[in-house]
């Protein structure tokens, strides 16, 4: 029976289908933004777009309200008011049709979607994303999570990377900007910051916004994220010694650059490891992820009060139990 | 010259060498094909640098360390300590860490922060029991040392640490260190500070 998830944490509202592992629907709709994001105004926008969305999903997947069995949506990391509509649109539908609500951790669902795609079994995942910046794999008996083994020490590289192009002035201000910046560039120094398996990013904006105004856009761009994604790189090529893990997954926004899957896929190469990047709708927001980890709760786990169903600006991912297989 | 690799990290190659009749060990920074070829030598050239400059200061404060034979752009020839690292020692069923290793290890890192050291990756692996009966303690691994004052480097090193033993060894270890460190206060006050920031309330040691 078909299972719904609701994904509302940033600019994008996500509703997806998934059935037995299927994915039935993945519909989607995003706040369309120039530079920066106001909370209040796009939970409005997910607020309005709401009803229309979940018609559509229903109708891609071929199913009606009735067939859905259970209901996942996103408790959080995320944006409080954003947050809020999807879990308020999710609860509102479990309550009047009686069915079980599962609160979902966003960063567990981006990797788990993953996963998923790839048939992988225990990958060691690397999760970039605008507001966080982790390696992560399943590890903890008997409390299972997804163990931290290396993090940023401030800002998630999507967020560095959305700063420059604001600084830079690349519209819109984000990765994919600084990513066709940088094609053709040449390389200057930067400061590199690796601590073990952790990585700082502030320093690296820093610097490069200074120098800006001395260097072309183009050079700096790509030095950057030559610099960022290496760090990245490194950070994860020695978590993977650490764990032995034989399996490697990139999840999040970040993860649809196209130079960090290629130098990532180098790293999986020289260690026979294997590698799996999603496609693009899988690593942007969506709903079908949350859909397919409350798939998962609903067939393992016991089902959630009322009163765990709230919403958490600052989930920690390692605060999850991961109750499945 | 042959040389046989005796082991292998995520960033260096480690080589049993003879060299100028001493029985050394190359430690080689081999290329990442995943990074561009300038970036990649500017960090490897750059690290082979601070690794040798840190040594030698080390050396001179008196830190237990292996001692410089040769240094390239992307090696260092050092010479070999024979002996376990701590992480092994702990490692072992039942072990418990040597209380001398502990206290030399905490005086040791207290002698490198007073003279604004930061070690970088101060965790057990990176601690030597030497096998001879003085069962000396070295440092190694100074690959991602860094000359700096900063507090909050200082408070890293503790933290790995402190992730990585029991909590009575790391007392041990803590109040060694106190006892030996010109600014022990303000670092320690930025390790309580660190542990209190959102990110790291729920973090433990990995594995």
């Amino acid at each position: 029976m078909p299972v719904l998830g609701v994904e509302s944490s940033a600019h994008t509202l996500g509703i997806g289908i998934v059935d037995e592992g299927r994915i039935l629907a993945n519909e989607k709709i995003m706040y369309k933004i120039r530079s920066g994001i106001i909370p209040m105004r796009v939970a409005d926008f997910h607020a309005r777009n709401s009803a229309v969305l979940l018609k559509r999903a229903l109708r891609k997947a071929h199913v009606g309200i009735d067939d859905i069995e259970a209901i996942g949506y996103t408790k959080g990391p995320g944006l409080g008011p954003c947050l809020r509509v999807g879990q308020v649109i999710a609860r509102t539908i479990a309550v009047e049709r009686g069915l079980p609500l599962y609160p979902v951790n966003h960063a567990v669902a981006h990797i788990e979607v993953t996963k998923h795609l790839a048939r992988f079994n225990d990958p060691l995942a690397l999760y970039v994303s605008g507001g966080n910046s982790q390696i992560l794999a399943i590890a903890g008996e008997p409390f299972r999570h997804y163990h931290i083994y290396g993090e940023t020490f401030d800002i998630g590289v999507g967020n560095m990377l959305d700063s420059f192009a604001r600084e830079a002035g690349l519209i819109p201000a984000w990765g994919t900007s600084v990513e066709k910046a940088a094609l053709g560039g040449s390389y200057i120094e930067m400061p590199y910051t690796v601590k073990g398996m952790d990585f700082a990013f502030t320093g690296l904006l820093t610097h490069a916004a200074k120098v800006l105004s001395k260097n072309s856009i183009k050079n700096v761009a790509f030095s950057l994220q030559e610099t960022a994604f290496s760090m990245l790189c490194e950070a994860t090529e020695r978590a993977l010694l650490l764990t032995h893990k034989k399996e490697l997954v990139v999840s999040g926004g970040v993860a649809q650059s196209s130079r960090l899957r290629e130098m990532l896929g180098m790293v999986a190469k020289e260690h026979n490891v294997k590698f799996y990047a999603a496609p693009n709708e899988f690593n942007s927001d969506n709903g079908a992820m949350i859909a397919i980890v409350a798939e998962k709760m609903h067939n393992f786990m016991d089902k959630p009060g009322l009163d765990e169903c709230t919403i958490e600006q600052r989930y920690r991912v390692d605060k999850v139990k991961v109750g499945w297989p | 010259m042959a040389m046989k690799m005796i082991s292998e990290g995520a960033e260096a190659r480690i080589y049993a060498a003879m060299i100028f009749g001493i029985n050394a060990i190359l430690k080689y920074r081999q290329p990442k094909r995943y990074r561009i070829r300038a970036l990649d030598e500017a960090i490897r050239v750059r690290r082979t640098r601070i690794e040798a400059r840190t040594l030698i200061t080390a050396q001179g404060l008196g830190v237990k360390v292996p001692q410089i034979v040769l240094v390239g752009r992307f090696g260092i020839f050092t010479t070999r300590i024979n002996g376990r690292t701590l992480a092994d020692i702990l490692g072992d069923n039942g072990a418990k860490a040597p209380a001398k290793a502990l206290a030399d290890s905490g005086r040791y890192l207290a002698m490198l922060h007073s003279h604004n050291i930061v070690h970088g990756d101060f965790t057990p692996a990176n601690i030597m029991v030497s096998s001879n009966d003085a069962k000396d303690t070295y440092i190694i691994d100074f690959g991602l040392s860094s000359f700096t004052a900063s507090a909050e480097d200082k408070a890293l090193d503790l933290l790995l640490m402190k992730r990585s033993l029991s909590h009575n060894d790391f007392q041990v270890f803590a109040s060694s260190y106190k006892a030996h460190c010109d600014d022990s206060d303000a670092v320690l006050e930025r390790l309580r500070d660190i542990e209190r920031r959102g990110r790291y309330q729920t973090r433990t040691l990995a594995v």
